[in-house]
C-alpha cells in the first residue's frame, strides 16, 4: 500500500470517526430503555416480576389454636398475666387480646416484656401491628395496666402448626439500662422477622 | 528540543526566555513535543496520585486513626484512583504513541497536529480542575472512582460537579487523541508499510484508539446523567423516580471494563518491542499477536458485569459473565505465550528495559491468574470489594503496566534524547522496584482472603502485621522512584552519546533515524521492503 496523503480521504475518516463518537454518546443514553428492555425480554433481573406473585397468591385462610403464656423473672415481684389463655383463631383475620400488668412493690419501676413463639417456625407468620412489646411500662407503687396486642397469622402459615404459643418475659429495666436504650432499640432489636 | 523554531533564538533577558519557552510549549503541534508534554504531565501525576497513596498507607500503618479523618480517607483513595486513571496511565501511554507511531511507520508528524496540541492541553487543565476539588468546602469526591449512584448523585459533595466536568474534558481529550492515532495510521504509513507490518505497538495503540471512541462517550454519557440527576431533578439513578441505580453499574462498566485493556494494550505493544530488541530474535508469532489483540479488544466489550456478580443479577446472567471472562484468559495467554517464546533460546542480555520487560511479563501473568479466580462468580462473593481486588488490580496496573512504561521509558530514552541513560542507577532501580512493589501488593492478598475490605481508614487487629509490611514497601516503592527521576535528568546532559540504533538487536524504523530524531522525523517516506 502506498501512503495515502489525500486530504480527501484524511476528512472523511476523521469524520466518520467523529460520527461514531457522537454516536457512542448517544448510545450510553439508548442504554437506559435497552436496560429495561432486555430484562423483559430475557425475563431477567426484575425483582417485581418474581414476587408480585407471591403477594398476589391468595391462600386459604385455616384455623388454629393459640395460647398466652406469661413469665416473671428476677423474683419479679410484680402481677403479670394473659386476661385469654388461649383461644381459637382464623388466619389472616385480625385480633386483639389484652395482658394484665400490676406493679406490686413499694417503688415506680420500668419493665419491658420480651416475646417469643413456639414453634419458633411460626415466628414470621406471626404478625404484630400492636404489642406493649414495642415499648418499656413504668408504673406506679400499686398501679396496674391492661396491655393490647393486635396480631394475625399469616394464611401461608404450614398446617402442621396447628398450635402456637405465644409467651412473654417480663424483664425488670434497670436506671442506667432505662435510660441507656430507648425503647425503638430494644423493640428493633427483639423483633425477629415479621413479628 | 533544540529544534524548536523559536527555542533557537539567541538568549534574551530572563522574562523574554520565559515567554518564548511558554509560547513554545503551549502552541506546540510537534508530535515530540506534545509526546514530551503528556510523559512529563504524566510522570507529574504519578508522583501527586503516589503521594495520595503513601498518605492511605501512612494511615493503614498501624490500625487506628491516626492522620487522617475517615471522610478525607475516602477522598485519598477516590482521588488516587482518578488520577492515577486519568492522569497517569492513560497520557503516559498517549505520549510514548505520540513519541513512537509516527516514527514507527514513517511519517513525518501526526496527521492532526492542531488537534494534538488541543488534544494535550485540555489535560492538565482538567487535572486541575479535579485536584482543586480537594480544597473545597465540602471536600473533594468520596465515592471511589467507580463513583457508583446514588453515592455520587444523592450523596455526593458539592465539588462532585466540578469532578463530572474534568471527566467530560478529560474524555473529549482522550477522544480527540484516539481520532489523531487512527486518522495517522490509516493515511500516514510509508509506501510498502503494509497492515502486517506495522509493529506490534502500532497495532495495540490502533485497537486501544477504537476501544477509546468506543467507550469515552460512554463515560461522558454516564457522569453526564449523573449531573441530570444533580442538579435537574432527573432520575436516572433514583429508584424513588422510577430510575434504577443498578443501571449506573452497568453502564459505568461497560466503560470501565473495556477501559482496563485501553491501559494493558499499549502496554503489551511497549513488551512486544522490548524482548524481541534483547532476545536477538524477531517476535515470535506476529500475527497471533495482532490476532490476540483484536480478540481482546472486542471481547472486552462484552464481559464488563464481572463487576457486579454481588449485585444480584440471575444465574444465567452470571454464568455467561464468568464465561465469557475467562475467555479473556485465551488471548492474553497468547501473548504471554509469545513472549515467552521469543525469549526462548534467544541470546538475551539483561539492560534495565529487558529486566522490567521480564518482571512484566512474571508480574502480569501472577496478576492475570488472580483475575480468573475473580472471575469464577461463586468465589468472587468472598473476593467482592476485598482487599484481594485491590492486590489483583494493583498487580496488574503497577507491577504490571508501570513497569512496562518504565521499561519503555529506558527503552526509547537514549533514542528521544541522543544519551545513553545511567545502566547502574537503572539496576538499582529496577531491584528497588520489583522488590518493594512485591512487598507491597503481595501481602494485601491475604488481607482480603482474610476478610479485610477496601475503602477503609481502620481494620480490626488479625490485620496489623500484613498492613505494616505493606506500608514500608509502599513507601520503599515510593521513594525508589526517585532514582528514576534523577536518572532520566541527570543523563540528559551526562549521559554518553547514544548510536542511532542504541541497540544491538533493535528492529524498527525509529531505529533508523539519529538519535535524537529530527524534528519532522521522515522528511521523505522510507521505503518498507
Amino acid at each position: 500500500m502506498t501512503a495515502v496523503t489525500d486530504s480527501h480521504a484524511r476528512r472523511s475518516l476523521l469524520v466518520k470517526l467523529v460520527a461514531a463518537a457522537v454516536l457512542m454518546f448517544g448510545f450510553s443514553f439508548a442504554l437506559v430503555p435497552l436496560y429495561d428492555l432486555m430484562c423483559d425480554a430475557l425475563g431477567i433481573g426484575k425483582i417485581r416480576a418474581t414476587t408480585a406473585p407471591a403477594t398476589a397468591v391468595t391462600l386459604a385462610p385455616h384455623t388454629l389454636a393459640i395460647e398466652f403464656v406469661t413469665t416473671n423473672t428476677e423474683q419479679l415481684d410484680w402481677s403479670f398475666y394473659p386476661l385469654v389463655k388461649s383461644m381459637e383463631i382464623t388466619t389472616a383475620e385480625t385480633y386483639m387480646v389484652n395482658f394484665y400488668a400490676k406493679n406490686n412493690t413499694g417503688h415506680t419501676m420500668t419493665v419491658q416484656a420480651i416475646p417469643s413463639i413456639t414453634p419458633v417456625q411460626g415466628t414470621e407468620y406471626l404478625i404484630k401491628t400492636q404489642c406493649f412489646c414495642f415499648e418499656q411500662q413504668t408504673l406506679e407503687p400499686g398501679e396496674s395496666i391492661k396491655m393490647p396486642v393486635v396480631f394475625m397469622i399469616d394464611s401461608a402459615l404450614p398446617e402442621k402448626y396447628s398450635t402456637l404459643t405465644l409467651s412473654y418475659s417480663l424483664f425488670e429495666l434497670k436506671q442506667e439500662t432505662a435510660s441507656a436504650h430507648t425503647p425503638g432499640e430494644l423493640t428493633a432489636t427483639n423483633r425477629g422477622g415479621r413479628t | 528540543m533544540a529544534n524548536g523554531a523559536t527555542a533557537a533564538a539567541v538568549p534574551q533577558s530572563v522574562p523574554k526566555r520565559m515567554i518564548a519557552f511558554i509560547v513554545r510549549w503551549t502552541t506546540a503541534t510537534n508530535h515530540k513535543d506534545i509526546g514530551t508534554l503528556y510523559l512529563c504531565t504524566a510522570l507529574l501525576n504519578l508522583f501527586l496520585g503516589g503521594t495520595l497513596a503513601l498518605c492511605i498507607r501512612a494511615e493503614l500503618f498501624i490500625p487506628g486513626l491516626q492522620f487522617v479523618e475517615p471522610n478525607f480517607f475516602n477522598t485519598l483513595t477516590t482521588m488516587h484512583g482518578l488520577i492515577m486513571l486519568f492522569g497517569f496511565i492513560m497520557p503516559v501511554a498517549v505520549g510514548f504513541a505520540n513519541w513512537l507511531i509516527p516514527m514507527m511507520i514513517g511519517a513525518p508528524d501526526m496527521a492532526l497536529p492542531r488537534l494534538n496540541n488541543m488534544s494535550f492541553w485540555l489535560l492538565p487543565t482538567a487535572t486541575i480542575m479535579l485536584v482543586s476539588t480537594l480544597f473545597m468546602d465540602g471536600g473533594a469526591p468520596n465515592f471511589g472512582w467507580t463513583m457508583y449512584a446514588p453515592l455520587s448523585t444523592t450523596y455526593g459533595p458539592p465539588s462532585t460537579d466540578y469532578m463530572i466536568f474534568a471527566v467530560h474534558m478529560l474524555g473529549i481529550s482522550s477522544i480527540m487523541g484516539s481520532i489523531n492515532i487512527i486518522t495517522t495510521i490509516a493515511t500516514m504509513r510509508a509506501p510498502g508499510m503494509t497492515w502486517m507490518k506495522l509493529p506490534v505497538f502500532v497495532w495495540t495503540w490502533l485497537v486501544t484508539a477504537f476501544l477509546l471512541i468506543g467507550i469515552m462517550p460512554v463515560l461522558a454519557g454516564a457522569v453526564t446523567m449523573m449531573l441530570f440527576d444533580r442538579n435537574f431533578g432527573t432520575a436516572f439513578f433514583d429508584a424513588a423516580g422510577g430510575g434504577d441505580p443498578l443501571l449506573f453499574q452497568h453502564i459505568f462498566w461497560f466503560f470501565g471494563h473495556p477501559e482496563v485493556y485501553v491501559l494493558a494494550l499499549p502496554a503489551f505493544g511497549i513488551i512486544s518491542q522490548i524482548i524481541p530488541t534483547f532476545s536477538r530474535k524477531p517476535l515470535f508469532g506476529y500475527r497471533t499477536m495482532v490476532m490476540a489483540t483484536i480478540l481482546i479488544g472486542f471481547l472486552s466489550y462484552i464481559v464488563w458485569a464481572h463487576h457486579m456478580f454481588t449485585s444480584g443479577m440471575p444465574y444465567g446472567a452470571q454464568l455467561y459473565f464468568m464465561l465469557a471472562t475467562m475467555l479473556i484468559a485465551v488471548p492474553t495467554g497468547m501473548k504471554v505465550f509469545n513472549w515467552i517464546t521469543t525469549m526462548f533460546r534467544g541470546s538475551i542480555s539483561f539492560e534495565t528495559p529487558m529486566l522490567f520487560a521480564i518482571a512484566f511479563v512474571f508480574m502480569f501473568t501472577f496478576a492475570g491468574c488472580t483475575g480468573v479466580m475473580l472471575a469464577v462468580a461463586p468465589a468472587d462473593f468472598q473476593y467482592h470489594d476485598s482487599y484481594f481486588v485491590v492486590a489483583h488490580f494493583h498487580y496488574v496496573l503497577v507491577n504490571g503496566l508501570t513497569f512496562a512504561f518504565l521499561a519503555g521509558a529506558y527503552y526509547w530514552y537514549p533514542k528521544f534524547w541522543g544519551r545513553m541513560y545511567n545502566e547502574r542507577l537503572g539496576k538499582i532501580h529496577f531491584w528497588l522496584s520489583t522488590i518493594s512493589v512485591n512487598v507491597l501488593f503481595f501481602p494485601q492478598h491475604f488481607l482480603g482472603l482474610a476478610g479485610m475490605p477496601r475503602r477503609i481508614p481502620d481494620y480490626a487487629l488479625q490485620f496489623v502485621d500484613f498492613n505494616f509490611i505493606s506500608s514500608i514497601g509502599a513507601f520503599v516503592f515510593g521513594f525508589s522512584q526517585l532514582i528514576f527521576v534523577y536518572n532520566m535528568i541527570s543523563s540528559r546532559h551526562r549521559g554518553a552519546p547514544a548510536s542511532d540504533q542504541v541497540w544491538e538487536g533493535a528492529e524498527g524504523l525509529e531505529w533508523t533515524l539519529s538519535s535524537p530524531p529530527p524534528h519532522h522525523s521522515f522528511q521523505t517516506p522510507p521505503r518498507v521492503d
